[in-house]
């Protein structure tokens, strides 16, 4: 069996995969800071219970994971990932905790051109937390706020849009507009990536996709549905197993 | 395996400050400058010697932004700096510096600059028709002027024919080094050759030569046993890579690609095309055909990128913009799109002098390279 694992800039995903079936998948609330000593640890404990041929590394920190055989760049595991979820998939949008990236694929799930958001932090996984931490909102509890009235958050700055949030409470406005204002500008900033790239059948991925109304917003502006596997952080560790 | 021309390209460039304080001990002038458009052989004619100021290095940024803005492109910034803190040696020996009006951010930036050091600055048109050539060709005419006056010395026909040669002599052994590195696998790395141009603008031209016509018998040597270096193939264009920058070409190479061309005032813009004739004339046209961005309508550059993907067999291309270089950046837009038309791979790459994207750089770029 071949074990992927995608240390992320926020969390890391392990998947075992045996000959193109998910066997077993974890994700772990621990991105790029964990210990290689831990990961180590985790690699053991999996081996008691199933055998590991190979070893596969992606993710921002795949670098840090030395007993790796073999280490795949993020961007080539997600296109694979996306058309192994979805075989009619000709691109992927993937919002992560620290960068968004955009990717058109072909028909094997090779990347043919791409776009990376890795300069700021607005539009990122990043930004919502921060901003559910102003809003004093658990993340577990963000599907449940809903509204049609959208806050206007106009800056693209991730600095100065907190700023923003904190002035639109102070108004009084509620929390869930306020919520659909920073869904908003996620979104806002990721369609001219779509558009550029002129994707049609869209894979969503990484931990933002987890957001129910989000995603809604999301497919109403596109005006089409979004492709979405049942767990949308795993994609670019399958991908990477897959390469 | 390090070759013996680039030990001695750096061997020159260690015995470099030495040799022009002594050059000018000896009476000889240093002309500095910021451009790839001044024509050094009305320099040379004179006896007197140019060199290149561009500043390549975050160090002396802060101390420019007591005076310019942040947002500004950092090769301004870092060239400001360095005069500032007084510590680039080679602006320090210079006894007059000549500016262009080029961009809009090094031009202004001239008007501070006027302030700490002597300079004149050459008005180039940024129009490409007839009437702007005729505005150059006496641009370059008041150049020789200012020369000779600065210089005391007088430039002959003569003199400026022995200076023409010169450099035609020194651009044709660059399109020598750009023929050997057509070949698979190519003989030397992208960071060497960036080296070689970097350093070209500071050595002595006698010594540059001396380095490539070295290089060049070692890398015919390399190239009959085949050796050399596996990979993508990359041409990177755009912002010049001026000394202390290397970034860019590291992370291209440290990922799997190795660069094979460069469009760049630190690659064919310095050496393309040959001065022919030896009136003041001739050269000029040869300045005045150079594509930068700062020019209105500069479609002979995206011409250029196509022609010189085709005969590096370049696999994709690198698109290098210094953080608010508008010029370059916005003719990203034209180059990008008549590279897709013709189906060539092509990353954009925006940054400045620092090291804290680095890692941001090295993911597009291991991803583009994995992807051609
Ligand atoms: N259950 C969830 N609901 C909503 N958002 C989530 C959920 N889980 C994670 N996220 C968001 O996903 C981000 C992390 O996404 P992930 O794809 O794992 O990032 P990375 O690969 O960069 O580590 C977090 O910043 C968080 O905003
Ligand atoms: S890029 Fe343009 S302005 Fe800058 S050195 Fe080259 S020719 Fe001059
Ligand atoms: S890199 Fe761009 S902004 Fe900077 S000096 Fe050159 S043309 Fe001007
Ligand atoms: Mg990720």
């Amino acid at each position: 069996m071949i074990l992927g694992i995608d240390v992320g800039s926020t969390t890391t995903k392990m998947v075992l995969m045996e000959d193109d079936r998910i066997v077993w998948y974890k994700v772990k609330d621990i991105g790029v800071v964990i210990e290689e000593d831990i990961l180590l640890k985790m690699v053991k404990e999996i081996e008691q219970k199933y055998p590991i041929d190979k070893i596969i590394a992606t993710g921002y920190g795949r670098h840090k994971i030395s007993f790796a055989d073999k280490v795949v760049p993020e961007v080539i595991a997600l296109g694979k990932g996306a058309r192994y979820f979805f075989n009619d998939a000709d691109g992927v949008v993937d919002i992560g905790g620290q960068d968004t990236k955009v990717l058109k694929i072909n028909k094997d799930g090779k990347v043919v051109d791409f776009i990376l958001s890795d300069k700021c932090a607005a539009g990122t996984g990043k930004f919502l937390e921060k901003a559910l931490d102003i809003l004093k909102i658990n993340k577990n509890e963000i599907n449940k706020y809903k509204s049609d009235n959208i806050a206007k958050i106009s800056s693209m700055c991730a600095v100065f849009a907190e700023s923003e949030i904190i002035s639109l409470l102070s108004k009084k406005i509620p929390k869930e507009d306020i919520l659909m204002g920073v869904y908003d500008s996620i979104i806002n900033r990721i369609i001219p990536m779509v558009n550029k790239l002129k994707l049609q059948n869209i894979v969503f991925s990484g931990g933002v996709a987890k957001n129910k109304v989000l995603v809604e917003m999301f497919e109403k502006k596109l005006n089409k549905k979004l492709l979405i596997p049942e767990e949308p952080q795993i994609v670019c560790c399958v991908g990477a197993i897959l390469v | 395996m390090q070759l013996k021309a680039i030990e001695k390209l750096m061997q020159k460039f260690a015995n470099r400050k030495e040799q022009l304080y002594k050059q000018k001990e000896e009476g000889r002038k240093v002309f500095g400058m910021f451009c790839a458009y001044v024509p050094i052989e009305i320099i040379l004619a004179a006896n007197a010697i140019p060199v290149g100021l561009c500043g390549g290095k975050n160090d002396t940024i802060p101390i420019a932004e007591e005076d310019l803005p942040r947002n500004l492109c950092p090769l301004i910034k870092s060239s400001y700096g360095f005069k500032k803190a007084k510590s680039c040696p080679y602006f320090e020996a210079s006894d007059i510096v000549i500016g262009e009006t080029t961009c809009e951010g090094k031009k202004k930036m001239f008007e501070l600059m006027e302030r700490l050091v002597p300079m004149h600055i050459m008005h180039l048109p940024h129009m490409k028709d007839e009437d702007s050539l005729k505005i150059w060709i006496k641009e370059v005419e008041k150049l020789k002027e200012l020369v000779e006056k600065e210089t005391g010395n007088k430039i002959t026909e003569e003199k400026l024919k022995d200076a023409v040669d010169k450099v035609n002599k020194l651009r044709e052994l660059f399109y020598k080094l750009y023929e050997l590195r057509k070949n698979k696998p190519v003989p030397i790395k992208g960071l060497d050759v960036l080296k070689l141009f970097q350093f070209a603008y500071l050595l002595d031209i006698d010594d540059t030569i001396e380095v490539l016509e070295d290089l060049i018998k070692e890398l015919e040597e390399r190239v009959k046993k085949g050796e050399g270096f596996e990979g993508k193939r990359i041409l990177i264009t755009g912002c010049p890579m001026v000394a202390g920058n290397t970034k860019i070409v590291e992370l291209v190479e440290e990922v799997g690609g190795v660069v094979v061309g460069e469009e760049s005032c630190t690659g064919t813009r310095f050496f393309e095309n040959f001065v022919e004739g030896y009136s003041i004339e001739d050269i000029a046209k040869r300045y005045f055909k150079i594509p930068c961005a700062c020019r209105f309508k500069n479609d002979e550059r995206i011409e250029n990128i196509k022609r010189l993907v085709k005969e590096l067999d370049v696999d994709g291309v690198v698109y290098y913009t210094l953080q608010c270089c508008h010029t370059f950046n916005i003719e990203g837009t034209k180059v990008e799109e008549a590279l897709k038309e013709e189906g060539i791979p092509i990353i954009r790459i925006e940054t400045d002098y620092s090291e804290s994207d680095r890692e941001q750089l090295k993911t597009r770029l291991e991803a583009f390279i994995e992807m051609i």
